[in-house]
């Protein structure tokens, strides 16, 4: 634990050097650098000074020659007189030489035996001098003699008018070595010197001289940067990835450069002082060694101290820990202490069948003191009737065998009154061995309750058992008294249907006799007779069609009515139903409307369904004075036939809605002198529809017409 | 002349259904029980018969078979008086091998229309 500290503080440590290290040496390179190119320039600066104080003092000396009546002539004076220009400076000239103004060469000296008068005007230099009238230097270029010269004019005038120039030869590879070469920075540090056109005129590197710095670095785009700079003529430091071959490696080298321009009479050349940055590296060395074994001393100090700052903190860590342990274990022990001591529940410890710990609680239970408890065998406080129970349930547990461990049992009072508790024993470790933790509740109340409970609950069930006696008494009557009621409804219907027989049989000679008289088979009959006996044989089919409703209803209510179902065309019954009004509705102008689809079989009662659909269709002609009469039926999910009677006429009131389907209701007992009907017609349709397993119901507005619709299974089932 | 065999126990009807057959231009040939019926349909070869289903004796639609049974009675037209009272009547005298039927009351309007129906 603690060794993690001091990896960390370690970390830290070595951190810090290193990023102390990086910036101390960074800083150092950085000046180092600053120094190296300072010497940089200066070297520069004196190998640009004496290139110039050379070429000033050939401009002054070639400038004095040309001047010279001798040389503009070309006399044999000024033969002799080249002649000694070039052996007083023949270190550092390697000819001189008089061309005419259209670029001949007039004389030159040595003479090498090449031919006079050659024409050199194609150079670019004479080129120059010719059209300026002013001096000018050639780039390097190598010399027949096979040494690299520059050649250097100043123009000659005789009066105003140009003659040619006068030229020296100038030994390059003198001048290189004499202001060029000899700077030497470090190991490896060197000058090179170009052109305004970017040539090289001078390089430490074999083959670069005379080719341009654009071909020899093409593959430089630093060196490139640089020159374009260096062109412009312009003074700078900067840096730049040299490539060499090293054996067959090929090798990068940074390089530190400073360029800057040197003035050559017409033109101006640029110096380059570059130096390896290896080379800095190389003279920091000794302090970065030093450096080092500072911070070496340092690590070497902090690195053991370190380790002990660490372990006393991880001392001290674990101290306070240990001490936050321990008082959190305190804290504890009195809280678990604090629920015993002051538990409602008798809690004791018992082991060795002996009390090793009692709470205030199971003392105050059996009336003695805790002391008193503590050490005496637990068998001694249970009554002794549970005793033998106890300690055997008890060495059964502590035998390690399952007992149950909430039981009931009664404990002795120091009185010698018995108490009633109810024990929760389990076993625990205590010191170090097996004990039993025993949890006492006193339950004389509960008991008590209980008892209460269960006498008022056999009580309740007594209570119970009588009421549903009486209950099931009553039950029994009014199932007997139902039994009665059934019968006598049967029998009312019994006596209904031979009664409506018996009050029929009269009817057959009233109105079999009044109609042969009515048709004039007996005899001639006057006016007033024939109105008389109409009324009679009226007053008999109204009768009749009375005790046949009354019939039909008391065999429905009687349960004696049986359906004769047939397979029949529904167009037949509703031809058959308005056959038998359209006398009527002629006799009162009333329009017949049918919308009845063709083709619509029925498998039910044929008798049945005509009789609803009559009752309907005279409901609607008794009831409409003037409009129309419709009859509509359709199939509803191909298995429900839905028949409509809808008419135009007095329409029945809201209030009369409800009573509609009741017997004798005929709605507006004022309309019973103008409208004759049974009273009985559309209560009979309701139970005959239902009969049929449909319904009928009606939808009105008084005196806006009614409609009448009535549904039955396309299909009567077998079931009543 | 037509012979129609009313077999009627009740003399009201027999006197209304005998007064209009009369009045009609038919040979009205009488019996008021069952078994008198058969005798008559087989002895007399009426062209119709009308025949009562509640008889004293046998009813109607025992005497209908008894007629239909007997070589004289195959093809007659017999027409049955049914009442209203009895449902299923009507069934089932078609069954027992009548012709027709007529409901009771008869109305003496409509009574000849249907009797031409079965000549």
């Amino acid at each position: 634990m603690r060794y993690r500290y001091w990896f960390l503080l370690l970390l830290i440590i070595l951190v810090t050097c290193g990023i102390l290290f990086s910036i101390f040496y960074n800083e150092i390179k950085s000046e180092a650098i600053q120094d190296l190119n300072a010497r940089q320039l200066i070297h520069g600066k004196q190998s640009a000074a004496g290139i110039e104080a050379f070429f000033d003092h050939y401009l002054n000396t070639l400038n004095q020659f040309a001047r010279e009546d001798n040389i503009i002539a070309l006399d044999e004076e000024g033969k002799r007189a080249m002649e000694t220009l070039y052996n007083m400076e023949r270190d550092e000239i390697a000819a001189v030489t008089r061309v005419d103004s259209s670029g001949y060469i007039m004389y030159t000296t040595p003479y090498a035996g090449e031919p006079l008068m050659r024409d050199i005007s194609r150079q670019q230099h004479i080129r120059e001098i010719m059209k300026t009238h002013r001096p000018v230097v050639s780039d390097v270029f190598t010399a027949v003699q096979g040494f690299k010269a520059v050649a250097f004019h100043v123009p000659v005038f005789e009066g105003k008018n140009f003659r040619g120039t006068f030229a020296i030869l100038i030994r390059f590879d003198h001048l290189a070595k004499k202001y060029l070469e000899d700077i030497k920075i470090g190991k490896e540090g060197y000058a090179w010197l170009i052109s305004k056109e970017g040539i090289e005129l001078y390089s430490p590197v074999p083959g670069h001289a005379g080719n341009s710095v654009f071909e020899n670095y093409k593959d430089s785009p630093s060196i490139i940067a640089m020159t374009k700079e260096m062109v412009k003529g312009k003074q700078g430091t900067t840096t730049y990835v040299f490539e060499r071959i090293r054996g067959k490696r090929l090798e990068a080298v940074l390089k530190h450069a400073v360029y800057l321009p040197i003035r050559v009479v017409n033109t101006y050349w640029s110096i380059v002082v570059a130096t390896p940055e290896s080379e800095v590296l190389y003279a920091m060395e000794d302090f970065i060694r030093k450096l080092l074994l500072i911070f070496g001393i340092f690590l070497m100090i902090s690195v053991p101290s370190s380790y002990y700052g660490a372990k006393a903190w991880g001392f001290y860590r674990e101290e306070t820990k240990r001490r936050a342990a321990e008082e959190a274990l305190r804290e504890s022990e009195e809280k678990y202490r604090n629920l015993v001591e002051r538990a409602n529940d008798g809690i004791c410890i018992v082991q060795d069948g002996i009390l090793h710990y009692v709470n205030p609680r199971s003392a105050q239970m059996i009336g003695y003191s805790v002391e008193k408890l503590i050490g005496a065998p637990f068998p001694d406080f249970f009554i002794a009737e549970e005793v033998p129970k106890i300690v055997d349930h008890y060495k059964r547990r502590m035998a390690g065998k399952k007992v149950t461990p909430i039981y009931e049992s009664a404990l002795r009072h120091k009185n010698g009154r018995s108490i009633e508790v109810e024990l929760n024993a389990g076993i625990i470790s205590y010191k170090g061995k097996a004990a039993d933790l025993v949890f006492i509740r006193d339950i004389t109340e509960r008991k008590r309750a209980e008892e209460e409970l269960k006498k008022y609950r056999e009580h309740l069930e007594e209570l119970v058992r009588e009421r549903t006696n009486e209950l099931e008494k009553k039950t029994k009557e009014l199932q007997e008294a139902n039994i009665h009621l059934q019968e006598a409804d049967r029998l009312k219907s019994v006596f209904l249907a031979s009664m409506s027989h018996e009050l029929r049989t009269p009817l057959n000679s009233i109105i079999g006799f009044t109609g042969i008289i009515l048709m004039g088979m007996v005899g001639e009959i006057s006016e007033e007779q024939k109105t008389q006996l109409t009324m009679v044989k009226n007053s008999a089919n109204h009768l009749l069609s009375l005790i046949n409703d009354l019939l039909d209803i008391s065999k429905i209510e009687a349960g004696k009515v049986e359906l004769s179902r047939e397979k029949f065309k529904l167009d037949d019954v509703v031809q058959e139903v308005l056959e038998t009004f359209s006398p009527a509705l002629n006799e009162k102008n009333l329009a017949l409307l049918r919308e009845v689809p063709e083709g619509i079989t029925l498998f039910s009662d044929r008798r049945r369904i005509k009789q609803v659909l009559m009752n309907l269709v005279s409901n609607a002609v008794k009831f409409t004075d003037q409009g129309s009469v419709k009859l509509a039926a359709r199939v509803l999910e191909g298995k429900i036939l839905e028949m409509r009677v809808t008419d135009t006429g007095i329409g029945i009131k809201k209030e009369g809605m409800n009573k509609l389907f009741e017997p004798f209701q005929q709605l507006d007992m004022s309309l019973t002198k103008k409208y004759e009907g049974t009273g009985l017609g559309l209560y009979l349709c309701k139970k005959l529809a239902a009969l049929l397993g449909g319904d009928v119901s009606a939808e009105s507005k008084n005196k806006a017409g009614s409609k009448f619709t009535f549904t039955i299974p396309l299909r009567e089932g077998k079931k009543k | 002349m037509k012979r129609v065999l009313v077999v009627e126990d009740n003399e009201t009807n027999l006197y209304l259904i005998r007064f209009i057959l009369k009045k009609n231009g038919f040979e009205v040939i009488e019996a008021r029980k069952g078994a008198e019926g058969v005798k008559l349909a087989v002895t007399e070869k009426p062209d119709l018969i009308m025949m009562d289903i509640q008889l004293p004796d046998i009813n109607g639609l025992e005497v209908t078979k008894r007629i239909r049974a007997s070589d004289a009675g195959s093809e007659v037209p017999i027409i049955a008086l049914t009442s209203y009272a009895l449902a299923g009547d009507r069934e089932k005298a078609l069954a027992a091998g009548c012709t027709g039927y007529i409901e009771k009351p008869i109305n003496p309007e409509t009574f000849m229309a249907a009797i031409k129906k079965y000549l």
